[in-house]
C-alpha cells in the first residue's frame, strides 16, 4: 500500500509541475492536457446549450452580421454542434465552406462532397448518382453507386461504397442507401433548382448533418 | 471507430481470450487462436505469490511474440524471490475450417533461464458458436504432469530424453537442444461464451508447477481449473481464476491495436482552399520586373504558411517556376505539410507560376524535391480519387543541393527553451522492479544556422528512487552502462547534454552529421555520421565514428578516465509489409566488436513495435545474467492519439537486462529517421493526408 500511495504522490507532483512549465514545453501535450483538465475542473458546470438555443444564436448572429453572402447553416446532432460556414471558394463545380472554428464542408450541387476538421471526416466522396436523382424531375431512381472515402487508422484511404435509391415525395427527395453493415435515409429540399435545406448522412463515426441555406 | 470500413463482417461468437500467460489460451494451456492481427496486449496475473506481467503483440496475423517478467516469490534468488524474464512465441500452422480444427504450436521461455520452458502443438474446434474446445500435446513443464513416453521418439529415439542445459544460470540462450524433447502429457479444454461479455473458461492442466510446489508456492489439488473472462470495456477484460483445486487467481488484460487511432482525420483546422485560376490567366508576367508585387508576394505566403505551422527556409522564384524550401513544424505525416504548401502556393502565387518544388527541409538540409503541376492541384482539389490522381502526377526526386535564398530573417539566429517536467521509469531491478524519477527539465536550442545547432538540456530531480540503494556493478568488462545507478544517484543537477551539431549535405543522395560536447549523460565526446539514401530506395547505408570519453557521475563538466573509439556501419532496409530490417556492425562502448540485428514492424501512422539483439565478442560467461544484449522498442507517434497534429514520437526500450556488452553511445541526431519521413516511401506512406 506504500508503494501504491507513494506513486500517487509522484503523480500529483508531475501534474503540479505541468502546471508551471513555460517555454516550448507549454505546447507540450502532457502539459496542455493537464492544464485544460484543471480549468474545466475550476469552471463552473453549465451544462452545454441545447441544439435550438444553438440554433437561434447562430441565427441571430448571421442576421445581425447582415450581408448579402451566402451562407450555410449546418447542424450535427450527435456532436450537439451548430455552426455558420460562408463560402470561401469554388473550383470544379465544388463550394467550400468555412466556418471560424477552422471546420470546412465541401458540397456539389448541395451534396456534402468532403468535410474537415470535424474528426474521422468526409475526405472525399463519388456522389454523381445523388447528384442526378436531385437534378431529375422523375418520382423515382433506379438504384445507383456513391462512395465516401475515410481515413482507417492507419491513416490509409478506405472507400465506403453505399447503394442507394431515391424516391421524391411532394417536398423533397428522399434517397436510401444501403451499406453492409447499415442503411441510412438522406433527403434534400430544392427550391428553384438549388438545394435549400437538407439531411446527410456523413459517415459511422459522424451521423447525420443538417444543413440550412440561407440567402 | 471505422475499422469495419472494407472488411466483411464475421460471426465471431467466441471472443479471443488470453490464458494466465498473456498469451493465447485458455488458463495454464494454449489454444489454438489468435488475436486481431497488430494487436498489443499486456496482461497482469496474480495468484498466491506469483506473478505474471506479459507484453504480447501479433506480429503477423499468425505470428504471437510474448515477453514476460515473473516474480515468483519463495523460489530462491534475491531476497528469497524469483524474478525471471522469459519470452515466447506461438504460430498458427493452419485456420479453422468448417470440419478441420485449427492448429498452433507454440515455445514457452525459449530464451531465459528456462522456469517456463516448455513446446506444445495444440487444435482447437468451435463446436457450437458459442462452444469451443480445445485439445493438445506439451513437452517440458506442459508435461509435467500425466507424461508418457515422447511420440515423436519413434522418428529418432534421442527426442525420449530432455537433456539438462548446463547454462541455465545465466539464461538468455536460446535453448533449441531441448524443444519437443522428454516426455510429452495431454491437456484439453473449454471456452464457452456464456454472455457477449462474459466467457467462462475450464480446462485440465498437464502443468505440475514442480518447482512451486516444491518451494510452498502452491497447494495442488486438481488439475482441472476454472476461469470467468470479463470484456470490462473495449480494451480491458478482466479474469478470475480457481486453480490446481486449492487457490484463486486475478488477472487484467489491457489491449491497444497500434491500427487503431482516435481520430483518424485529426480535429484541427481545415487547410486554405485552393484559388483556381482563371482561364487563360497565366500569361501575364509583368509581375516579374515589379518588386513591389515580388515582395507582397513573399509577405503573402510567409504569413499564410506560417498559419498553417510551416516555415518558409527558401524560395526562389522564377516567371513560371517556383522552388520553396519548407520546415514542417507542425504535422506528424510529411504529405500533409506537402499538400497544404501547395494550397497555400495557389492562393499567393502570381498565374504564370505553374510549376511548384516543394523542398521539405529537416535539420536544415533539403531532403526531397516534390514536383507538382499547379493545373493538377486544381483539377484534383474535389475529386473522389484526389490523392491518387496527385500521387500519380508528382515527382518525388533528390533535393536541389544548391539553397535558394533566405526570405525569413526571424529563422536564423534563433533561439527556442523550455522548461517542463520529466518522469523516466527504471525497470526489472529485482529490489524494486519498476523504479521512478521526476523533476524538471530545461531544453534550449540555438539554431545559429541552417543545420548549425547548440543545444542543451539541464535535468533537475525533486524526487524519485532511481538511484536509491542502488547495487554495485559486478561487470568483468569495463563499466560502460553498468554504472547507470550512480549516474542516477549522484545527478541530483545534471547536465544532460550540451552539444553543437552540424547537419549537412556532402553530396548527392549523401547526408552528414558531426555532434560533439556532452552527448548523452555518460558520455562526452564527438561524433560523426554519414548516411548514403537515394530518395526512391528502400535500402540505406551508413557509417558512424565516435571518440567518447565516460563522463563524472555528477554530469557536471568533468571526465572519467575511460575512453574509447567506437563506431558501426549500419544497413537499413525496408523489407515490405511494414517491415523494416537494421543490421549494425562495429565496436561497442567497451571495445567489444559485434553486431546488433532489429526488426520492427512499422505501421503508417506511425506506431513502431520491435526488438533486437546484440552478439559482439564479448563471452556469455564474460557479460553476464541474460548473455547477450536484446530488448523490444516501441515508438509512439502523439498525432493518432491526441487527434491532433504533432510531430511528436514517444520511444521506449524495454531492455531486459542492461549490462556492458554490447552497449551503444546515444547520441541525439542520427540521420536515417530524420532523412526517410520525406522520402518517397515516407511520403507516399501518408499519402492519404496530402488534401487533409
Amino acid at each position: 500500500m506504500g508503494k501504491v500511495l507513494e506513486m500517487m504522490r509522484h503523480a500529483f507532483f508531475m501534474m503540479f509541475l505541468a502546471l508551471v512549465a513555460c517555454g516550448g514545453a507549454a505546447n507540450d501535450p502532457f502539459v496542455s492536457a493537464v492544464r485544460n483538465g484543471v480549468a474545466r475542473l475550476g469552471a463552473p458546470s453549465t451544462p452545454p446549450p441545447s441544439l435550438e438555443e444553438q440554433r437561434a444564436a447562430v441565427l441571430q448572429d448571421v442576421a445581425a452580421a447582415g450581408g448579402t453572402d451566402p451562407v450555410l447553416i449546418v447542424e450535427l446532432p450527435r456532436q450537439q454542434a451548430v455552426a455558420s460556414l460562408v463560402a470561401a471558394a469554388e473550383n470544379q463545380g465544388a463550394t467550400t465552406w468555412l466556418d471560424a472554428n477552422g471546420v470546412s464542408i465541401v458540397t456539389r450541387g448541395g451534396i456534402v462532397i468532403a468535410t474537415r476538421g470535424l474528426g474521422n471526416d468526409v475526405m472525399a466522396s463519388d456522389v454523381s448518382g445523388s447528384r442526378a436523382a436531385v437534378a431529375s424531375k422523375s418520382a423515382g431512381s433506379d438504384s445507383y453507386a456513391r462512395t465516401q472515402r475515410y481515413l482507417n487508422g492507419e491513416g490509409q484511404l478506405t472507400s465506403l461504397n453505399l447503394r442507394c435509391s431515391a424516391r421524391r415525395t411532394s417536398a423533397r427527395l428522399e434517397e436510401t442507401c444501403t451499406t453492409p453493415q447499415t442503411t441510412i435515409t438522406n433527403w434534400y429540399q430544392t427550391k428553384s433548382g438549388n438545394t435549400v435545406a437538407s439531411k446527410q448522412w456523413l459517415g459511422p463515426d459522424l451521423g447525420y448533418a443538417l444543413l440550412q441555406r440561407l440567402r | 471507430m471505422s475499422a469495419w470500413i472494407g472488411e466483411t463482417a464475421t460471426a465471431q461468437n467466441i471472443r479471443f481470450s488470453y490464458s494466465s500467460y498473456g498469451t493465447p489460451g485458455l488458463i495454464d494451456m494454449p489454444t489454438a487462436t489468435a488475436p486481431p492481427d497488430a494487436e498489443l496486449a499486456t496482461t497482469l496475473f496474480h495468484f498466491q505469490d506469483n506473478s505474471r506481467a506479459t507484453l504480447s503483440f501479433q506480429v503477423t496475423p499468425r505470428l504471437t511474440a510474448s515477453f514476460r517478467y515473473s516474480l515468483l516469490d519463495g523460489l530462491g534468488g534475491v531476497r528469497d524471490a524469483l524474478y525471471d524474464r522469459s519470452f515466447d512465441i506461438h504460430y498458427v500452422l493452419w485456420g479453422e475450417g468448417r470440419l478441420r480444427p485449427a492448429v498452433a504450436f507454440g515455445l514457452r521461455d525459449f530464451v531465459g533461464t528456462g522456469v517456463y520452458s516448455s513446446e506444445y502443438i495444440v487444435a482447437t474446434k468451435t463446436i457450437t458458436p458459442r462452444l469451443q474446445a480445445t485439445v493438445g500435446i506439451g513437452w517440458g513443464r506442459l508435461a509435467s504432469n500425466g507424461g508418457f513416453t515422447n511420440p515423436l521418439g519413434a522418428l529418432d529415439s534421442s527426442l525420449k530424453s530432455r537433456p539438462v542445459t548446463a547454462s541455465s544460470s545465466l539464461g538468455g540462450q536460446i535453448e533449441s537442444t531441448q524443444w519437443f524433447r522428454g516426455d510429452a502429457a495431454i491437456f484439453a479444454g473449454l471456452a464457452w461464451q456464456a454472455t457477449d461479455d462474459l466467457q467462462v473458461k475450464l480446462e485440465y492442466s498437464s502443468d505440475d508447477y514442480p518447482q512451486e510446489e516444491a518451494g510452498g508456492l502452491i497447494d495442488r489439488r486438481s488439475q482441472v481449473n476454472l476461469a470467468l473472462d470479463y470484456r470490462w470495456r473495449d480494451g480491458v477484460s478482466l479474469q478470475a481464476f480457481y486453480l490446481y483445486g486449492s487457490t484463486f487467481g486475478v488477472a487484467l488484460n489491457i489491449i491497444n491495436n497500434p491500427k487503431a487511432s482516435r481520430a483518424p482525420s485529426g480535429n484541427h483546422p481545415a487547410p486554405f482552399p485552393v484559388r483556381a485560376r482563371a482561364p487563360g490567366a497565366g500569361r501575364d508576367l509583368g509581375w516579374v520586373t515589379n518588386p513591389t508585387v515580388q515582395r507582397s508576394t513573399r509577405d503573402l505566403l510567409m504569413a499564410s504558411l506560417e498559419n498553417e505551422g510551416i516555415a518558409v527556409e527558401g524560395l526562389d522564384l522564377q516567371g513560371t517556376r517556383v522552388r520553396i524550401n519548407i520546415r514542417n513544424t507542425r504535422y506528424g505525416f510529411a504529405a500533409e505539410a506537402i499538400g497544404r504548401t501547395a494550397r497555400v502556393l495557389t492562393r499567393v502565387m502570381p498565374d504564370s507560376v505553374e510549376t511548384f518544388v516543394i523542398v521539405p527541409t529537416d535539420l536544415g538540409m533539403p531532403i526531397s524535391a516534390v514536383t507538382l503541376k499547379r493545373n493538377d492541384i486544381e483539377r484534383y482539389e474535389h475529386d473522389v480519387d484526389g490523392a491518387e490522381q496527385i500521387l500519380a502526377r508528382a515527382e518525388i526526386g533528390e533535393a536541389p543541393l544548391r539553397l535558394p535564398a533566405r526570405i525569413d530573417a526571424d529563422l536564423y539566429p534563433s533561439f527556442n527553451w523550455s522548461l517542463g517536467p520529466y518522469f523516466r521509469v527504471g525497470l526489472f531491478d529485482p529490489d524494486f522492479p519498476i523504479r521512478t524519477d521526476y523533476g524538471l527539465l530545461l531544453t534550449a536550442e540555438w539554431a545559429l544556422a541552417p543545420g548549425l545547432y547548440a543545444t542543451g538540456s539541464l535535468r533537475h530531480r525533486l524526487g524519485g528512487n532511481i538511484g536509491d540503494d542502488i547495487r554495485a556493478s559486478d561487470s568483468v568488462l569495463p563499466r560502460v552502462r553498468s554504472d547507470a545507478g550512480l549516474y542516477a544517484q549522484e545527478g541530483e543537477t545534471a547536465l544532460e547534454t550540451l552539444t553543437l551539431a552540424y547537419y549537412f549535405r556532402p553530396g548527392q543522395n549523401l547526408y552528414g552529421r558531426v555532434t560533439m560536447g556532452y552527448l548523452e549523460a555518460q558520455y562526452a565526446g564527438i561524433s560523426a555520421e554519414l548516411l548514403w539514401k537515394p530518395v526512391d530506395s528502400r535500402l540505406a547505408v551508413g557509417a558512424e565514428l565516435n571518440y567518447v570519453k565516460q563522463r563524472d557521475f555528477d554530469q557536471g563538466f568533468g571526465l572519467r578516465d575511460y575512453d574509447i573509439v567506437t563506431g558501426h556501419v549500419s544497413a537499413y532496409w525496408e523489407l515490405g509489409n511494414g517491415f523494416h530490417a537494421q543490421l549494425d556492425v562495429g565496436r561497442y562502448l567497451a571495445g567489444d566488436w559485434g553486431a546488433t540485428v532489429s526488426i520492427d514492424r512499422e505501421f503508417r501512422n506511425g506506431w513502431r513495435v520491435g526488438a533486437y539483439a546484440t552478439l559482439t565478442d564479448v563471452s556469455f560467461d564474460d557479460f553476464g545474467e541474460g548473455s547477450f544484449d536484446k530488448g523490444l522498442r516501441f515508438v509512439i507517434p502523439l498525432e493518432p492519439l491526441i487527434g491532433r497534429p504533432s510531430r511528436q514520437r514517444y520511444a521506449a526500450q524495454i531492455q531486459p537486462l542492461s549490462r556492458d556488452g554490447g552497449a551503444r553511445l546515444r547520441v541525439n541526431g542520427r540521420l536515417y529517421e530524420s532523412v526517410r519521413a520525406f522520402h518517397a516511401s515516407g511520403l507516399e506512406s501518408s499519402w492519404g493526408r496530402f488534401w487533409r
